[in-house]
């Protein structure tokens, strides 16, 4: 990668850590994984958001996002998902945030006036997805799964290691859903990210 | 070898995808359930 490249790749994980930050509060209130009383209303790319209050549950936000950010700006993420479990840490449903390589041409979007419209676009069709998807069982758990290379992963564990929050691959049980239904919700490409998103919902619902 | 060159190891066996996630869980539903009625509380006592 090239000086300008690093930091284009630089800036667009700034910019999808944020964003994700703020959708895995907005997922956590609209799927009722955490009492709304523990959120309160903010604004986000002029949409208002739910955020949690709770500092545990920021605080393991936080780490979350760093260690997600720094994998991204190495540049070999594919996907990062956010998926909540049912009490046997089955998988109940996965948002799914798909990553590529953006476009180039950096002068249509010169002062990212594309890039908000896209993020508040992403922010509001994952408000909506909620009343699309069945409730969800009571006592869920989520977590946050990282899709990416052996190579990336490696050197990241590694680093990660000597810090009190570390990452392991994930158990095959969590990450495989069984007769998923998808529901697509929005895409973008600009020049600084570009990204999918989707919900895939298991079957596995309609039997708790 | 391998342990001390890892870019072999993926030249050999190939960079194969893999899903990571943290070894910590997040906080569960219950202690925050529990913190929201203790926050309350104190705040209907003050």
């Amino acid at each position: 990668m090239n000086t300008g490249e690093i930091n284009k790749t630089a800036v667009g994980s700034d910019i999808f850590a944020e964003f994700l930050e703020t959708s895995i509060h907005l997922i956590l209130y609209n799927r009722l994984l955490y009492p709304p009383g523990v959120f309160e209303r903010r604004k986000k790319y002029n949409v208002p958001v739910q955020m949690c209050l709770h500092p545990d549950v920021n605080g393991y936000i936080s780490k979350v996002i760093g260690g997600v950010k720094d994998m991204v700006a190495r540049g070999d993420v594919s996907m990062v998902t956010m998926v909540v479990l049912d009490q046997a840490q089955n998988p109940l449903e996965r948002f799914v945030f798909e990553l590529g390589k953006p476009t180039e041409n950096e002068r249509d979007d010169q002062y990212m006036f594309r890039l908000e419209d896209a993020l508040r676009a992403f922010l509001l069709k994952l408000s909506v997805a909620d009343s699309l998807l069945k409730p969800l069982p009571e006592d869920c758990s989520w977590a946050v799964h990282v899709h990416t290379r052996e190579s990336t992963a490696d050197k990241f564990i590694q680093t990660q290691s000597v810090q009190d929050f570390t990452w392991v691959p994930a158990d095959e049980k969590q990450t495989t859903l069984r007769n998923a239904s998808l529901l697509p919700l929005k895409t973008a490409d600009t020049a600084l990210l570009k990204m999918q998103m989707f919900v895939e919902e298991s079957s596995l619902k309609d039997q708790t | 070898k391998l342990d001390q060159e890892p870019s072999m190891r993926y030249a050999i066996t190939g960079d194969q995808s893999v899903i990571i996630t943290p070894c910590l869980l997040p906080p569960l539903v219950k202690s925050v359930q529990q913190w929201l009625k203790e926050k309350t509380k104190s705040v209907s006592v003050t």
